[in-house]
């Protein structure tokens, strides 16, 4: 069940394990993945899952509803918890990049499919590089620093995806991000 | 290998000092330069909110930037947009040193990272307890 005082972690651990148990791939990616691994650096407030194969509408409108999820305006809100649960259409990716892998993560019994911290940083530093959005740089330098990451597939995908007009646009990003990291500036 | 670290009151000492920065001619003017380059494109508003400074005083210094050329503006709808003058001489060199200087400024820093800018999935709630939703 999901507690007024449930924190983002513990409500993603109760749908993820819902989910999984009416056997619906799901995983928590965006925003909220970012929370997840950096709780004090970044808050949001809902849950985006990609469903990771083709996914049942109504299973998974049962398997929340399980919890007390109630589904309106394409989402699924809770009387007792401010968290909202969302399902972006898929596929899960990042840039122009198609992501295929994602970690399990276990509490007790409970398990929660998300994405990699290396892939929440990518996503948060395209979005800092692609919207000058600095909420969003703070999220991947709080994310570099209390997870494993691997900075230089991050630095590779930034390449990458920084093609043509956008290169100086996405080297300053990582620049910046890099300088952050390294002076451990949040 | 041994660290050093600041005393406390030092370190609150020296963040201070970089907040009253005049390193553009004055504490708000460097506080408005650094905000307005590092956003690559605003408006006064904006800017005065980030800069915690009065919007009068915005709107002038942006004025004067752009009467220099340091500054464009394009006007979109009601509002004007400020940014960069990409074709400034210095602009490259100007928009390293304002990102640069946005990182060691504690009050600039704080209002830059809070701020969302990215576009938000049109039907997703809006912020409902004045934070992210992401």
């Amino acid at each position: 069940m999901i507690a007024p005082d449930a924190t983002l972690r513990d409500v993603a651990f109760t749908v993820g394990t819902a989910l999984d148990r009416a056997g619906i791939g799901a995983v928590l990616c965006g925003g909220s993945a970012a929370t997840f691994y950096a709780p004090d650096v970044y808050q949001s407030e809902d849950l985006d899952f990609v469903l990771n194969f083709s996914g049942d509408g109504a299973a998974v409108i049962t398997a929340l509803a399980s919890l007390g999820y109630v589904f309106a305006n394409g989402m699924f809100t809770h009387p007792a918890s401010h968290y909202t649960v969302e399902f972006p259409k898929g596929p899960l990716a990042i840039g122009a990049e198609i992501v295929n892998r994602f970690d399990t993560v276990h509490d007790g019994d409970r398990a929660l499919h998300i994405v990699t911290a290396t892939d929440v940083v990518r996503d948060r530093l395209n979005k800092f590089a692609a919207w000058d959005d600095f909420s969003a740089l703070r999220a991947a330098v709080g994310v570099a620093l209390a997870a494993d990451v691997d900075l230089d597939e991050v630095r590779s995908f930034m390449r990458r995806e920084g093609q043509g007009v956008f290169r100086q646009r996405f080297d300053e990003a990582v620049q910046t991000f890099d300088r952050r990291v390294r002076e451990r500036r949040l | 290998m041994t660290t050093k670290t600041l005393p406390r009151e030092a370190a609150i000492c020296h963040a201070e000092r970089m907040d009253a920065l005049k390193l553009f001619g004055g504490v708000t003017r460097t506080r408005v330069v650094v905000v307005t380059i590092a956003l690559r494109e605003t408006y006064a508003r904006e800017v005065a909110r980030l800069a915690r400074a009065p919007l009068f005083s915005v709107q002038r210094i942006l004025d004067d930037l752009e009467r220099e050329g340091i500054l464009v503006s394009v006007l979109s709808g009601n509002q004007r947009r400020v940014m960069l003058n990409a074709e400034w001489l210095a602009a490259n060199e100007l928009r390293a040193l304002a990102l640069r200087l946005a990182e060691i400024m504690p009050d600039v820093r704080t209002a830059l990272d809070a701020e969302r800018r990215r576009p938000r999935r049109r039907g997703k709630p809006v912020d409902r307890a004045r934070r992210d939703v992401a």
